[in-house]
């Protein structure tokens, strides 16, 4: 018997939308093992179905009741959720956001999605590459792979930036100097001096990115917040 | 006299609103498009922030958009602290703005193919587009740094010049993406295999005042600002009974007006005021948009002939201090401004941004109207994939 493909939900519960085009971008990787779900690419999505996984991107506003009433149906939709992307990983640039701009100044606080609900698996990234994506999907799907508990642990630690790289790896002296975070920051903020890696505070935007690609912080993050990964049980189920 | 409600879907658009339209005999006599969308404020988040932060935030306002609101803001600053890129800068910065809009409008196609292409053979349409698609990011990563929010965007000009040989990997990359650009436009240009609601936005003519400032970059002086003014949307329908009371509490936009008039800004604006274009349905605007294409990657292709991959790209030591400045740039979807004032210590002290949607809205909500009821979730459509809209038409039919 032919094996089932995966459903994929997508929903955007508030960001910019890179991380929805992504999605797109994404699609013609996936489409032999998964079917996306997404308004993107389809004329109906509902949130009443059941779906194996769903891809959230962007960051929830705590004050829009509606965005937290749907993030709470997408949990309730999918076995398995996954923050995509740094604004609903870790809040990203709009953890700036201060409200009081008009037509709606109470839109005041904006968090990562696992303020709100459980979040099985974040992926930071601004945004993250389509390649990476592909992997973390098909490493939940065979229930293996080193995506597993890096971005399950991720999920758990919620609060990491350029800043916390320094703060853990660069200023304790544990960096190897290996040019990783460097190489992965989307807004060049880390460059490299004298084989040690150096924050421009005023460039980074809290993305994330650089603390999951970097050896050491990902190694600590894994063994500090080391969670059984929750995958789909090795394969599509028939 | 009483009102009916229907659901219907609005897919294929980015982000969140409400469209609500009136009908009556199955053709829509009213509409409003509420974005509903939160608001992440980044004229306020930015307030009092260094220029570097502000030009890598604001690149993140919008992911189909982002080297506009780059562009925007870094020639706003360069305004206000009186500094002017050299020229390879200005050329990288010109390529990277329109590989921006080559992927919107790129993106955008891949969207509004349903509607134009036999549903047989849409998907596979679809797939070549967004196989287009990631040839035209290859190149956006190779000369702008990445495909999203490209960080080579910078005050005084262009981060750094391409190396020969991504300069010459990305000449010959885009000279495949103008020749299956051309293929893929002659797919979608067939009217006679056009879908019912193509047809009907072909039948639907609707022109209004436009505004553009450049054919391929943006000019402050083409633009009077002091004409632009903004209301809130619950303001602007305040005195129409026919108004849906309870979501104009909801809405999340302003509306922008230019001589107190709505005007379309976008490809069709740009088409119409350089290029002599004159076509007058709702279907002209997305052929203008697809004429847009080739023409943008066609002026790439001359620019990055003439970049010099050792000259300057930036104005190496800026001096952050009080000053303002504007920057206007032509973003896929129509007129950009951004306004920046700093203070005494060069720190952001205030910061405005008007984007094309809020120019589109109204335009919009004009242009449903005389549209049948079927072919309603179209028209938004094909003027702005990236309004912040929802999945809701509700029909209110009058009896």
């Amino acid at each position: 018997m032919a094996e089932r493909k995966i459903k994929v939900l997508h929903v955007d519960v508030g960001g910019c939308e890179g991380c929805a085009s992504l999605v797109l971008r994404t699609l013609p990787l996936l489409r032999d093992r998964f079917e996306i779900h997404s308004k993107y690419v389809e004329d109906e999505v509902s949130l009443k179905d059941r779906y194996d996984i769903a891809l959230v991107t962007g960051s929830i506003c705590l004050n829009d009741e509606e965005e937290v009433s749907k993030l709470r149906e997408i949990r309730n939709a999918a076995d398995i959720v996954v923050a995509l992307g740094s604004c609903a990983a870790v809040g990203g640039v709009t953890l700036f956001a201060r409200g009081g701009q008009e037509p709606k100044p109470e839109h005041r606080v904006w968090q990562p999605i696992s303020t709100v609900i459980e979040v099985d698996y974040v992926m930071p990234g601004c945004p993250p590459a389509p390649v990476a994506v592909k992997t973390l999907l098909e490493n939940i799907v065979s229930g293996k792979g080193y995506f597993l508990n890096l971005f399950a642990s991720a999920a758990k630690m919620r609060k990491f930036s350029g800043y916390d790289l320094m703060d853990d790896v660069v200023l304790t002296g544990l960096c190897v100097g290996c040019g990783a975070c460097v190489l992965s920051c989307p807004t060049n903020a880390l460059q490299m001096i004298d084989r040690h890696p150096d924050l421009i505070p005023e460039k980074c935007i809290r993305c994330g990115t650089c603390y999951v690609r970097c050896p050491r912080a990902s190694q600590l993050m894994i063994k500090r917040f080391l969670v059984k990964p929750k995958v789909l049980g090795g394969g599509g189920r028939a | 006299m009483t009102m009916q409600g229907i659901t219907i879907e609005l897919p294929r658009i980015a982000g969140e609103a409400e469209f609500v339209a009136v009908s009556e005999e199955g053709k829509i006599i009213k509409a409003f498009f509420i974005p509903t969308a939160p608001i992440r404020g980044f004229e306020n988040l930015v307030k009092g922030k260094n220029p570097l932060f502000v030009v890598e935030a604001v690149k993140r306002i919008c992911g189909f958009c982002h080297s506009s609101h780059g562009i925007a803001a870094a020639e706003a600053f360069e305004e206000a602290l009186g500094i002017y890129p050299p020229k390879d800068g200005f050329l990288l910065r010109e390529v990277i703005g329109l590989l921006n809009r080559v992927q919107s409008h790129l993106a955008h196609l891949a969207l509004i193919a349903p509607d134009f292409i036999p549903r047989g053979e849409a998907p596979a349409f679809v797939l070549e587009v967004l196989r287009t698609l990631e040839q035209v990011n290859a190149a956006l990563t190779k000369i702008g740094g990445a495909p999203t929010h490209p960080p080579n965007i910078v005050i005084g000009g262009v981060a750094k010049p391409p190396t020969q040989a991504n300069l010459t990997a990305t000449i010959n990359g885009l000279k495949n993406v103008l020749a299956k650009v051309k293929e893929l436009l002659q797919i979608i240009s067939d009217e006679d295999k056009w879908g019912s609601k193509a047809q009907a936005l072909k039948e639907k003519k609707f022109t209004k005042a436009m505004l553009a400032t450049h054919t391929t970059y943006g000019d402050k002086y083409a633009l009077d600002l002091s004409k632009v003014s903004l209301v809130r949307y619950a303001e602007a329908h305040m005195n129409d009974p026919e108004a849906p009371r309870h979501l104009l509490k909801k809405a999340t936009t302003l509306i922008a007006t230019y001589g107190g008039e709505y005007v379309e800004v976008g490809p069709r604006a740009r088409m119409s005021k350089f290029r002599g274009f004159n076509g007058a349905s709702l279907a002209d605007v997305q052929l203008a948009r697809l004429a847009e294409i080739p023409e943008a990657l066609e002026r790439i292709l001359n620019l990055l002939s003439e970049v010099n991959i050792r000259a300057p790209t930036r104005v190496e030591a800026v001096i952050y201090r009080q000053g303002e400045g504007v920057g206007v740039y032509e973003a896929p979807r129509g007129t950009l401004i951004h306004r920046v004032k700093l203070g005494r210590d060069g720190r952001v002290e205030s910061y405005s941004i008007i984007v094309p949607t809020e120019f589109l809205i109204p335009v919009i909500e004009e242009a449903a109207v005389g549209i049948p009821e079927e072919a309603a979730d179209a028209v938004p459509r094909v003027f702005d994939p990236c309004v912040p809209c929802t999945t809701h038409v509700i029909r209110l039919e009058v009896k």
